[in-house]
C-alpha cells in the first residue's frame, strides 16, 4: 500500500454489503459504509452539528440522516444537504489484501 | 386605547423586551406566556395567533386588529399612534 | 452537567457551525448568555436545544427545523436581518446588534 495514510481497519468478509460499521483508525471514529460489495464509503462518525454518533442514523440512498436532529449528509462527499458551506469529513476507501483500507 | 395582547415564552428575550415596552409606557395590556399554558389554554392562545397569521415565532403583539410579529417598538408606536 | 458546563459546550459546537455560515455569537453579551441559558434548560427538558423563541410543534420535521443554531434552515430569512430569530447570533460585519431588527419571514417574504 502506498503512503502512510492507508490504515487497514477491518476484514474485508466482516463488512457485508447494505451494513455498517464504526472502526478508530489511529483513534478516529470513522463510519463505513457498504452499500453494495463494490460500494463502499467512509465518512467521519461525528455530526458536523453537535458531535452525535451518525452510527445510529438513517441511510437513504446516499442521504445519512444524524439520529440526534436529521441533519442531512451525502456521504459520498460529506455535503450537508441544508448548507453547503458544511460537511462532514469523506475518507478515500480501498480494498486490499482482504483488508478495507481508509485513507486517513 | 386599542386593546393589546402579548403572546409570548417565558424563554424568549424578545418577549421579556415586548413586554418591557408595555410596562413601561403603562399600556395596559394582556401577557400570555405559550409555553407556561395548560394543554387546553395552549390550543386556544395557537388558534388565536394562527387567526393573526402566526404561531410558530415569539412574540406575537396584538394591537387592536393588527398583529405584530416579534419585538418592534417603532411598530408598537405606529399602531398605538404614540410618540417613538 | 452543570448549566455553566453545558452552556459552554453548546458554544463549542454552534461556534463551528455559524462560522462557515458567515454568522458569530452576538456582542451582545447579556443576550447571548441569556439565549444559551435557556437553550440549556429546553435541552434538559426536550433533549434538543430548540430556539428559544420559536414554538415547539411536537412534528418531528418542523421541530427539527428550530434547533439551534436552525440558521441553514431559515437562510434567506436570517441573512435578509443579518441575525438569526433569537438574536443569538449576527452575520459577522454586526458591530452593533441593536440596530437590527427582528422581521417577521411573512413580511419578509413580501417583500
Amino acid at each position: 500500500m502506498s503512503g502512510n495514510n492507508w490504515v487497514p481497519v477491518i476484514a474485508e468478509n466482516k463488512l457485508k454489503a447494505e451494513s455498517s460499521k464504526v472502526v478508530f483508525p489511529r483513534g478516529i471514529a470513522v463510519l463505513l459504509i457498504r452499500k453494495a460489495a463494490d460500494e463502499l464509503f467512509a465518512v467521519s462518525n461525528r455530526c458536523a452539528h453537535m458531535s452525535c454518533p451518525l452510527r445510529d442514523g438513517k441511510l437513504d440512498g446516499y442521504v445519512l440522516s444524524c439520529p440526534c436532529h436529521d441533519w442531512r449528509f451525502d456521504i459520498r462527499t460529506g455535503r450537508f444537504l441544508d448548507a453547503p458551506e458544511i460537511a462532514i469529513r469523506v475518507y478515500e476507501t480501498r480494498i486490499e489484501e482482504g483488508n478495507v483500507w481508509v485513507k486517513l | 386605547m386599542k386593546t393589546v395582547k402579548v403572546f409570548a415564552l417565558s424563554t424568549c428575550p424578545w418577549c421579556k423586551k415586548t413586554k418591557q415596552f408595555f410596562q413601561d409606557r403603562k399600556i395596559p395590556a394582556e401577557f400570555f406566556d405559550y409555553d407556561l399554558a395548560g394543554a387546553r389554554e395552549q390550543e386556544e392562545l395557537l388558534a388565536e395567533m394562527e387567526r393573526f397569521g402566526g404561531g410558530n415565532s415569539f412574540p406575537l403583539v396584538l394591537i387592536g386588529e393588527e398583529a405584530v410579529e416579534g419585538y418592534d417598538p417603532d411598530q408598537f408606536c405606529d399602531l398605538l399612534e404614540i410618540p417613538k | 452537567m452543570n448549566p455553566a458546563a453545558r452552556k459552554k459546550a453548546l458554544r463549542y459546537f454552534f461556534q463551528k457551525v455559524v462560522d462557515p455560515l458567515g454568522y458569530k455569537f452576538t456582542p451582545d453579551e447579556e443576550l447571548a448568555e441569556f439565549c444559551l441559558e435557556q437553550e440549556v434548560i429546553l435541552e434538559r427538558r426536550y433533549g434538543v436545544p430548540f430556539c428559544p423563541c420559536k414554538r415547539i410543534t411536537a412534528n418531528r420535521y418542523e421541530d427539527m427545523q428550530i434547533v439551534c443554531p436552525c440558521i441553514p434552515f431559515h437562510r434567506e430569512h436570517f441573512d435578509a436581518m443579518k441575525r438569526c430569530w433569537c438574536g443569538l447570533f449576527v452575520h459577522k460585519d454586526v458591530v452593533d446588534p441593536a440596530t437590527l431588527k427582528q422581521v417577521s419571514e411573512k413580511k419578509f417574504r413580501k417583500g
